[in-house]
């Protein structure tokens, strides 16, 4: 899961100059290298599938027609990331005004595979834990993450999932470091309130 | 408790390791006393894993081609614009041959469209030389009908014919010959009027055939012009075989018959000495006359030829181009002198003057 692409940045920048030249074979060459990455940070930003990898594609596109743009003070990968993100985010606001769609609550009632459930907190008695499988814990992971805001979402998935450094986030969103550390520290406070409803013993 | 809150919010920097040496102790004897703030610390390393442990998803078959797809249509669209024009590999070759075939388009078009300036931009000096005699001829037909004596119709058939003449001249290519030549004939027709002749054109660059049968031309109509000055009717008999029906048919003739015979030796011609046609005027013309060939013997003129009549003396002869200026010089002695040719325009050796020297009165 963590992605420390370390050493990538001079491979990056060989192709980036070529695709500044025109040269479309190479920035296959980026694609190939970061679709995978870009989905799933799509994916955990708009939790759809399908909006994810129409979010990748759109990304894909823009940093194609702004390549000439990009001027190499940060890495391509996270002036990609940048741009995925922004999109995700746009992706996320249209479906919300398109379908007065609103971020999942902790009070939601749950709909899994065995059947719907309330969000209250289990009595510790019952381990929850022990009854879902790893998939459906995950599940439940990725529905507290969904309740967060966005801002303290993107530094989640960003640091924790995507294992990027502060330094690299605080380019990619554009905010400084400070502002990224205390939205993670009250990110992971709220994800591990959310964690401990839903799940009881962690 | 209140002290535990605050502990509860700094766990999050703590577990980062991002809190003051301070802090960090605090924090860890906290710690090492309560168990709830313990337990806390556990659960957030455990969030932290289970965020991490979520599962990677992997992207449709066929995604990177997708992608693909979309960003080879806007560098297509791209290339569409600029490059298929400019530097594209593929359509090179037709637009530079697109591009010499234009230039070479508007090569001949501007060389075509710009030749006609150039010939017209020579040709001047003779157009308007040839309109200005016409104007004075005009002029001069005005006055016409009072002091002439003999032939009262003449003017007015005249003027008519020479107008309609001359606005024929612009439409003959070989103008070059035939204009210059014409305009110099009416002056013999012109010499019973008593309003002096102000300026005839000069003949530039005619052939020197053209200027011999010219001049054999003019020599005729000057026989011929004492019997003008009885009547008209002598004239038109001797022209007949010419089908010469009245005075400007002369005109008309020089004109027609020079281009058609003498066109082909037009280019040879360029060379050969040119006819400048200079009139005087003088209240003796026999004695100016005398005086003109005396300044032209000194001159070292060749082949001088003089006429003398009632009013008029005609001189021609040949003389060399170094001494034409002085020669100018010199007649403006005898009387008032009217050349039509410019000084720094004569190429030739030899220049051919034709000299008439009129009434002043």
């Amino acid at each position: 899961m963590d992605y420390k692409i370390k050493d990538s940045v001079d491979k990056d920048l060989e192709f980036v100059l070529l695709c500044k030249k025109g040269n479309v074979d190479a920035f296959e060459v980026l694609v190939e290298r970061y679709q995978k990455r870009m989905l799933n940070i799509a994916y955990r930003i708009t939790d759809n599938y399908e909006d994810a990898c129409e979010v990748v594609q759109e990304a894909f596109l823009s940093a194609f027609k702004s390549i000439k743009k990009f001027r190499g003070e940060a890495k391509f990968s996270t002036w990609l990331t940048g741009i995925t993100i922004n999109h995700a985010k746009n992706r996320s606001k249209q479906i919300k005004t398109l379908y007065h769609h609103e971020g999942a609550s902790i009070d939601d009632t749950i709909e899994t595979d065995s059947g719907s459930y309330n969000m209250e907190p289990q009595s510790p008695e019952i381990p929850i834990v022990e009854q879902l499988v790893q998939k459906e814990v995950q599940a439940e992971v990725q529905k507290c993450i969904n309740s967060l805001d966005e801002e303290y979402r993107e530094v989640v998935v960003l640091r924790d999932m995507q294992g990027f450094s502060y330094e690299e986030i605080q380019d990619i969103l554009k905010i400084p470091e400070g502002t990224v550390k205390s939205r993670l520290f009250r990110a992971r406070d709220t994800l591990r309130n959310c964690l401990k409803k839903v799940l009881g013993d962690l | 408790m209140n002290r535990c809150a605050d502990i509860e919010k700094s766990l999050s920097a703590y577990l980062e390791g991002d809190v003051t040496p301070q802090e960090q102790k605090l924090i860890g004897e906290h710690l090492a006393t309560c168990i709830q703030c313990s337990k806390t610390l556990e659960d957030l390393k455990k969030t932290t894993e289970l965020v991490r442990s979520l599962e990677e998803i992997e992207p449709p078959p066929w995604f990177k081609q997708k992608i693909m797809a979309r960003v080879r249509e806007e560098a297509e669209e791209k290339q569409g614009i600029f490059r298929k024009l400019f530097f594209p590999l593929h359509i090179k070759i037709p637009v530079e041959v697109f591009a010499t075939c234009l230039v070479v388009v508007m090569a001949v078009y501007v060389f075509k469209s710009t030749g006609p300036e150039i010939k017209s931009f020579q040709a001047p000096s003779e157009k308007a030389q040839t309109a200005d005699s016409v104007d004075q001829r005009y002029v001069k037909a005005v006055p016409t009908p009072a002091p002439v004596s003999k032939g009262k119709t003449v003017p007015d058939e005249r003027y008519e014919k020479d107008t309609v003449e001359v606005s024929q001249v612009p439409k003959v290519g070989t103008g070059a010959v035939a204009p210059g030549g014409t305009p110099a004939a009416p002056t013999p027709h012109a010499t019973p009027l008593p309003a002096p002749v102000l300026s005839v054109p000069a003949v530039p660059a005619p052939a020197r055939a053209a200027r011999e049968q010219e001049t054999e031309m003019k020599n005729e109509a000057f026989q011929s012009a004492p019997s003008l000055a009885g009547a008209l009717e002598p004239v038109h008999k001797k022209k007949g075989n010419i089908a010469a029906s009245d005075t400007g048919s002369q005109y008309r003739l020089g004109r027609e018959t020079h281009p058609g015979k003498l066109q082909p030796k037009a280019s040879a011609a360029a060379k050969k000495p040119q006819t400048i046609n200079i009139t005087v005027k003088s209240d003796n013309t026999a004695f100016a006359g005398r005086e003109i060939e005396d300044i032209l013997n000194r001159s070292n003129a060749t082949s001088i030829k003089r006429e003398s009549r009632e009013n008029i003396e005609i001189i021609t002869a040949t003389l060399p181009a170094q001494a034409l200026k002085e020669f100018i010089e010199k007649l403006n002695a005898v009387g008032e002198v009217k050349e039509n040719i410019l000084l720094y325009n004569i190429p030739e050796e030899e220049i051919t003057v034709r000299i008439e020297i009129v009434n002043s009165w």
